[in-house]
C-alpha cells in the first residue's frame, strides 16, 4: 500500500470516505513525516500534535456514527501562520506577534474544519508575510529557498509532510514557493476566498493561496473555502464554481496566449528556453498557441504594486511600529518607512492606475482562455538572503485575477520550474480546465529527494 | 504628486519627510530606499490617467 502520507487530498479524501484508512491513521502518518524531516526543512512553526490527533478522532467517530463528515474528511492541512485558529498561537513570523493567539479562526480555518480537514499546525511564513526569508529550507535543496512569504506552506507539501496548506499571495508568495518547491499553487480571484482573520499586507492585493500537489486537489480545496463571507469587504458576492467539475471536463485543448515581452527578457536562458519546449508540447497536444501582448498600463504594474503595498502595510503596523520598531526585521522595517513617506496622492495615483491595468487586462482575454508565463524568473535561487524574484507573479495579484503554477520539469541543478496560467477575473473554472488538461499533457509530478 | 517630473525632485521631498520623522543620520541611510521609492512613484506618472477614472480599492 501506498504510504498515506504521500497521497494528495483526493486520495486521502476517498480513502477515509471508503473507510479504506482511518483519519488517526492518516494524521499519525503526517505527523511522523513531519517530525522526521523538520528539523532539516523547518517548515513547521507549531506543530499541533494533540489537537490534530483529538481532532482526527472526532473524524473518526463521526464516521463510525454514519455523519456527514464533509468532503475534506480526515485531510491533514497546514495554515500558513499569519492565519488564525482560535487558541493557537499565530505568531505570523514575527516578534511583535511572538505570544499572539487568537481568540477566533478566520473564516478560511472555520470553512476547513466545516469540510472536515484537520488542522496539523501552523507552516512558517517570512516576518508578516513580507520579505525577509524564513528558516525554511527547501527540499530540493536546502542550500536553497523555498521562496515565500508561504516558505513553510510550499515546502511541508513538497516535501510530503502534508497533502495541502493554506498560503497567502500579495505580490507572488503563493506561486513562486509552490514553483519553487515543485508543486502546485493556485491564487483564485481577488475577493473569492475570504480574507477575515488573515493578518494583512495589503487590504487590496492580499490573497489567500492553496498549496496541493495537483490541480484537482487545488480545486477541492477552493469549493471547501471560496464564497462569499460578510466579515470581508472585498468578498466577492457571487458563489462559487464547480471546480472539480471543471477538472473533469478537461478534455478540450485550451487557447493559449503567450506572454513574451517583459517575461523573455527578465528570465534566465533556461527558464526561457524550457518554457518555450514546454509551450511546444502543448501545442504539439492540441492546444492553440498564440503570442500575446501585454496592455500598456503594464509598464506600471510593479512601481504601482509595490506603492500599495508600502502605503497599506504602513498602515496596518503603523500604531505597532511606533511603539516596537526595533522589533521588525531590516526588509519589513523598510517597506513601512517607504510606505510612512509616500505621499497619499501618489498613493491613489498607483490605486487608479491598478484599475487601468484591470480594465486593460480583460482585452487581453479576447481570444484566448489563458495566459501562459514561466512562474518565475529563474529556479529557486541558491541563496538563503533572499526569497526570490516576484515579478512574474506580481502583476496578477495586482489586477486581483486567478493564476496557478505547475510544475514543468527541472533545471540542470536538479531545481523545479514551473509554469504560470493566468485567466480573467472570476473565470477559475476555464483555468481550472486549462490546468487540468496541461497537467495530464505533460505529466510532470515531482518528488523532492528527502 | 502633480508637477514632479524627475526622479530627484521626488526623491528630495522624500527624504525631506525621512528626515523629519527619523531624523538626518537615518535619513541618509535610507538613502536607497527612499531613491527606489521616487523610481516608483515617477514610473507611476509617466502614464496618462483618463480624469475620470476612480480608484477601485475592493
Amino acid at each position: 500500500m501506498t504510504a498515506l502520507h504521500t497521497l494528495g487530498v483526493a486520495d486521502m479524501a476517498t480513502l477515509v470516505r471508503q473507510r479504506d484508512a482511518s483519519p488517526v491513521e492518516i494524521v499519525n502518518a503526517c505527523l511522523e513525516r513531519s517530525e522526521a524531516l523538520d528539523s532539516t526543512i523547518q517548515a513547521w512553526a507549531t506543530l499541533d500534535r494533540q489537537g490534530a490527533i483529538a481532532a482526527a478522532k472526532r473524524c473518526e467517530a463521526a464516521l463510525q456514527r454514519g455523519a456527514d463528515v464533509g468532503p475534506l474528511a480526515g485531510v491533514p492541512i497546514g495554515l500558513k501562520d499569519i492565519i488564525y485558529t482560535a487558541g493557537l498561537r499565530t505568531a505570523a513570523g514575527s516578534r511583535v506577534y511572538a505570544n499572539f493567539v487568537p481568540t477566533y479562526d478566520a473564516t478560511v480555518t472555520t470553512r476547513l474544519r466545516q469540510a472536515g480537514a484537520i488542522v496539523l499546525g501552523k507552516t512558517v511564513t517570512t516576518e508578516f508575510a513580507t520579505a525577509d526569508p524564513s528558516p525554511t529550507r527547501n527540499p530540493w535543496n536546502t542550500a536553497h529557498t523555498p521562496g515565500g512569504s508561504s516558505s513553510g506552506s510550499a515546502a511541508s507539501v513538497a516535501a510530503r509532510m502534508i497533502p495541502a496548506a493554506l498560503g497567502s499571495q500579495t505580490g507572488g508568495s503563493t506561486l513562486r514557493p509552490a514553483s519553487y518547491c515543485g508543486i502546485v499553487g493556485l491564487k483564485a480571484t481577488y475577493g473569492r476566498i475570504s480574507r477575515y482573520g488573515v493578518i494583512p499586507v495589503s487590504w487590496c492585493l492580499d490573497h489567500v493561496g492553496i498549496l496541493v500537489r495537483s490541480v484537482r486537489d487545488a480545486a477541492l480545496i477552493l469549493e471547501a473555502i471560496g464564497g462569499p463571507d460578510p466579515n470581508d469587504p472585498g468578498a466577492l458576492e457571487t458563489p462559487i464554481g464547480s471546480y472539480t467539475l471543471a477538472v473533469e471536463h478537461s478534455d478540450q485543448p485550451p487557447r493559449i496566449g503567450v506572454l513574451h515581452e517583459f517575461f523573455d527578457d527578465a528570465a534566465d536562458a533556461e527558464t526561457r528556453q524550457h518554457t518555450a519546449a514546454t509551450v511546444q508540447r502543448l501545442e504539439r497536444a492540441g492546444a492553440k498557441v498564440r503570442d500575446v501582448l501585454l496592455p500598456p498600463s503594464f509598464a506600471t504594474v510593479l512601481a504601482a504594486q509595490r506603492l500599495i503595498m508600502k502605503v497599506e502595510a504602513a498602515a496596518f503596523h503603523a500604531d505597532l511600529f511606533a511603539k516596537q520598531r526595533d522589533l521588525y526585521g531590516p526588509k519589513l522595517r523598510e517597506t513601512i518607512e517607504m510606505g510612512l513617506v509616500t505621499p497619499g496622492v501618489d498613493y491613489l495615483r498607483a490605486q487608479r492606475l491598478r484599475r487601468l491595468f484591470q480594465d486593460e487586462l480583460r482585452q487581453v482575454f479576447t481570444d484566448v482562455d489563458v495566459l501562459l508565463t514561466p512562474s518565475a524568473p529563474a529556479p529557486a535561487p541558491r541563496d538563503l538572503t533572499t526569497t526570490g524574484d516576484a515579478r512574474f507573479q506580481a502583476p496578477w495579484s495586482h489586477a486581483g485575477v486567478p493564476t496557478i503554477t505547475l510544475p514543468s520539469g527541472l533545471s540542470q541543478h536538479g531545481m523545479p520550474l514551473g509554469i504560470q496560467l493566468i485567466a480573467p477575473a472570476s473565470h477559475e473554472e476555464p483555468l481550472f480546465r486549462a490546468a487540468s488538461w496541461c497537467e495530464a499533457t505533460l505529466g510532470v509530478t515531482l518528488v523532492p529527494p528527502v | 504628486m502633480a508637477g514632479r517630473s524627475t526622479i530627484d525632485d521626488v526623491f528630495n521631498i522624500l527624504y525631506a519627510q525621512a528626515q523629519k520623522l527619523w531624523g538626518e543620520a537615518y535619513a541618509e541611510h535610507k538613502r536607497a530606499a527612499l531613491r527606489q521609492t521616487a523610481e516608483e512613484i515617477v514610473t507611476t506618472e509617466q502614464m496618462a490617467i483618463a480624469p475620470d477614472l476612480e480608484p477601485r480599492f475592493f
